[in-house]
């Protein structure tokens, strides 16, 4: 096998490709992508936990098992190193949730999700920052200091899936995992350039990530293309009787369709929610006003369409997320609530504070919610919104984390279930950050709405662009 | 009872079981109770007293919920 200029530049498919070709090593590529992970990670801080040696090892062995003669790789995964958010198992090794209340919880087994990638014959890098148990933002009072932008250090990269975020961005490792209960995949894709995909809720196994919300979590991937994320979920789906929500569905080739473009798909723009429920910036309203355009002009028939407020979904998911979130925490808030950095707690403690009655009025309201979008999905095929209402704040300034972070239109999809993915849409003039759109799509409809999101990928500039590092 | 006008949020915070985090993060307790007594009324409740709550994981397919039709 023979090297390449830079393998940790290269998206998963083409690494795939040029592994399957046998012109490049798994060895090679992960050599390279821990080389970047020395390089940068003192400035990123997206690594908790470096796991070279077992990933060197599986890597190794990738590449004993291609070069055999008649051999070749099990899937396009084969080599590939897949970087894990720190609330998912890896077996043997700990899952820290980034908090010092888990520092020692080592894994007896991989979380379904790994097991099914490491079947796919992916190799796992490094365990990845988050925010403390996947909810509250960036924290500096913790065992692990928080991950940064790529873009611009100075600022936040989006989260939870921080980690996952900026170690992709930064080109430290081609894909990775992240968890979304009120946006954790799609916020850090938008803020850190990348494409990040919630699927239909049940479609990916739960079973080994440590909870936030039973009935709002989801795992989902994160890379730099949507093609890479479509050959990440078709590895990562299919059914798993162990998890109480599995939706017991094969898995799909959820790449078949990316060629298709998007001429004859019904779009509806759903702009109240960043012009009137949640104002945009104008940067970010602009952006998407010309994303809309460019989906017209690719074929697609777009029309606005409107759901309840935004608030409504807002409201309806932080309820039933600090109920189920105070179910999981409840002895740790009781007995050792000052071993949770500040912020965690605050978000943690209203939960305890819920009445059964608020907690199933939600759940009530909730339906009502998931009834109004299936209602718009009888005039159009796929949905388009905002994610972020502003580019991610400088991660040192509380107050501004504190103000934009819920200023953002992704809680709606956790809520309803549907699935969604978030792609790049621009990039800030005064910061140089990335900004984000969402797509969404009826349950279980991801082909389709990664069709889409391939079809704007390959108009719109944003896919060359990359953070100066 | 402290005599500071908190009594009620104490009271609340000792039923909740959170007597440490009252102790040890009074500030934070007290955030919690603003933001729960915030959030109680910050979406509609349904007007059919029947509604049920209905799992994400219940939601239809295309194609069952075009039959549905």
């Amino acid at each position: 096998m023979s090297s390449t200029p830079s393998p940790h530049a290269l998206t998963l498919a083409d690494a795939a490709a040029l592994i399957a070709a046998r012109r490049l090593s798994p060895v090679e590529l992960l050599r390279d992508c821990l080389d970047r992970v020395a390089a940068l990670d003192p400035r990123l801080n997206a690594v908790v936990r470096l796991l070279a040696g077992g990933a060197m090892r599986d890597a190794r062995a990738a590449e004993a098992e291609i070069a055999r003669p008649g051999g070749g790789p099990r899937s396009p995964l084969h080599g590939i190193p897949v970087g894990i958010k720190d609330i998912i198992d890896l077996a043997g090794e700990p899952t820290t949730c980034h908090s010092k209340l888990c520092l020692d919880r080592v894994a007896a087994a991989d979380a379904a999700v790994v097991a099914r990638l490491r079947a796919a014959g992916a190799v796992f890098p490094a365990k990845l920052a988050t925010h403390e148990f996947a909810i509250g933002g960036p924290c500096f009072d913790l065992p692990f200091p928080p991950a940064r932008n790529p873009w611009n250090p100075a600022h936040h990269p989006g989260g939870s899936s921080s980690g996952s975020g900026a170690a992709v961005a930064a080109r430290m490792m081609p894909a990775a995992l992240g968890t979304d209960t009120g946006g954790s995949v799609r916020h850090p894709a938008t803020h850190s350039g990348l494409v990040g995909l919630k699927p239909t809720y049940g479609l990916v196994s739960r079973r080994g990530v440590f909870p936030l919300a039973f009935t709002l979590d989801h795992v989902g991937p994160m890379a730099r293309t949507v093609r890479d994320c479509a050959l990440l979920l078709g590895a990562m789906a299919g059914p798993d009787a162990a998890d109480p929500g599995s939706a017991m569905r094969p898995p799909e080739d959820y790449a078949r369709d990316l060629h298709l473009g998007l001429r004859g798909l019904r779009v509806g723009y759903v702009r109240h929610f960043h012009e009137r429920d949640t104002p945009a910036t104008p940067e970010v309203a602009a952006a998407l006003d010309e994303a809309a355009r460019v989906l017209a002009a690719e074929g697609a028939e777009v029309r606005d369409v409107a759901l309840p407020p935004l608030g409504e979904f807002a409201a309806v998911n932080r309820v039933i997320l600090s109920g189920e979130a105070a179910a999981v925490h409840e002895p740790w808030l009781r007995e050792r609530p000052g071993d949770y950095a500040g912020l965690t707690r605050r978000r943690l403690l209203p939960g305890m504070l819920l009445s059964a009655v608020d907690y199933v009025q939600a759940q009530r309201r909730r339906a009502e919610l998931v009834a109004a979008v299936e209602e718009a999905f009888r005039e159009v095929d796929l949905l388009f919104c905002a994610s972020s209402m502003d580019p991610a704040c400088r991660i040192d300034d509380p107050d501004e984390v504190d103000r934009t972070y819920p200023r953002q239109a992704r809680t709606p999809f956790n809520v309803t279930g549907h699935p969604a993915v978030s792609v790049m849409c621009g990039v800030s003039r005064a910061e140089g950050l990335p900004l984000g759109l969402q797509l969404v799509a009826p349950a279980f409809a991801e082909a389709t709405l990664l069709r889409a999101a391939a079809g704007y990928e390959r108009a719109a500039p944003w896919r060359e662009m990359a953070p100066a590092l | 009872m402290p005599d500071d006008g908190t009594a009620t949020e104490e009271a609340l915070a000792e039923a909740a079981g959170l007597r440490l985090a009252w102790n040890r993060h009074r500030a934070d307790m007290l955030d919690a109770i603003r933001r729960m007594d915030a959030l109680r009324g910050s979406f509609a409740r349904p007007a059919d007293p029947a509604a049920e709550p209905s799992p994400p994981y219940a939601l239809p397919t295309r194609a069952e919920r075009e039959g549905r039709r």
